[in-house]
């Protein structure tokens, strides 16, 4: 496995008060608290936008849980959005799942959820690009 | 139609979440919206790819809304969140992306709406597709 970012030290995370919860191979966990989210939309939920954009960042945190020697997490080629119900829990969590690890694309899922009582806000598929990277030769 | 002020409109994006990702409305018609995201941002954002592609994910569901919200029927109809959301992200941006957002329809029930983000050479970054529920009002006013 190649070493992964400190998330909560990059701009993103830090913006947008974003916790990484807890990661293992192909799979991360984040979460944000009610309080940290100021762009809003409808019934004072978390905005349409900001869902997709957890979202991407749970597969992105995720990806980096795959990655092997002469690989690194590209960019999200794709992103589909189901919005299932306004995200308006005190805690939201963002779970992502590798569904299939490819040799240059990953494909997984996303879902995100009230905290506290388990209620299914949103759901994501995400399409992702691994890099190869050279790798020196054994001396 | 409910096509807002253009300056009016303009001038409520501005806190300062959209202002760190980038946001700047462009103009709002009929039907249309185009909101752009100012790149490279020339700090640290630049290193950080969730960022920029945070910044057009967030742009494509609110250009979409608005162009919705330009679209209805203000007097009968009023957007009730987004359904569903799909973006490509056809080529990393290295410049400022313009989103458009057009309504391709509408029924009594959602609104579907077209999106592409271009670079100011015409470059496609972004292509989507959104779904937005449309709420009748009843006649009482109450939706």
């Amino acid at each position: 496995m190649t070493s992964t970012p400190d998330w909560s030290t990059t701009p993103f995370f830090r913006q947008f008060g974003v916790r990484v919860e807890e990661t293992r191979e192909g799979y991360a966990r984040l979460s944000i608290p009610r309080e940290a989210v100021r762009l809003r939309g409808a019934r004072d939920s978390i905005n349409g936008g900001l869902v997709a954009v957890l979202g991407n960042a749970a597969m992105q945190v995720c990806l980096h849980t795959l990655m092997g020697p002469g690989e690194r997490a590209g960019r999200t080629h794709e992103l589909t959005v189901a919005f299932l119900d306004s995200a308006r829990g005190e805690v939201t969590s963002i779970e992502a799942r590798v569904l299939r690890k490819g040799g240059r694309i990953v494909v997984g899922e996303v879902e995100l959820r009230d905290t506290a009582d388990g209620a299914l806000n949103a759901k994501l598929r995400v399409t992702c690009e691994v890099v190869r990277v050279a790798t020196p030769e054994p001396r | 139609m409910a096509v807002p002020d253009l300056e009016t409109w303009r001038s409520s994006w501005g806190s300062a979440d959209q202002q760190r990702l980038g946001v700047r409305p462009v103009t709002i018609a009929r039907s249309y919206a185009a909101i752009a995201v100012e790149l490279p941002y020339g700090d640290e954002r630049d290193d950080d790819p969730l960022f920029a592609t945070s910044a057009l994910s967030y742009v494509a569901d609110v250009v979409a809304l608005s162009a919705v919200r330009a679209h209805l029927d203000e007097e009968r109809e009023q957007p009730n969140g987004t359904m569903s959301l799909h973006l490509s992200f056809i080529a990393a941006p290295g410049s400022t992306v313009t989103v458009e957002a057009r309504v391709a329809a509408q029924n009594e029930m959602e609104a579907t709406v077209d999106l592409v983000g271009r670079e100011p050479d015409g470059r496609m970054v972004l292509r989507g597709l959104a779904t937005f529920s449309v709420r009748q009002k009843t006649p009482g006013g109450a939706a």
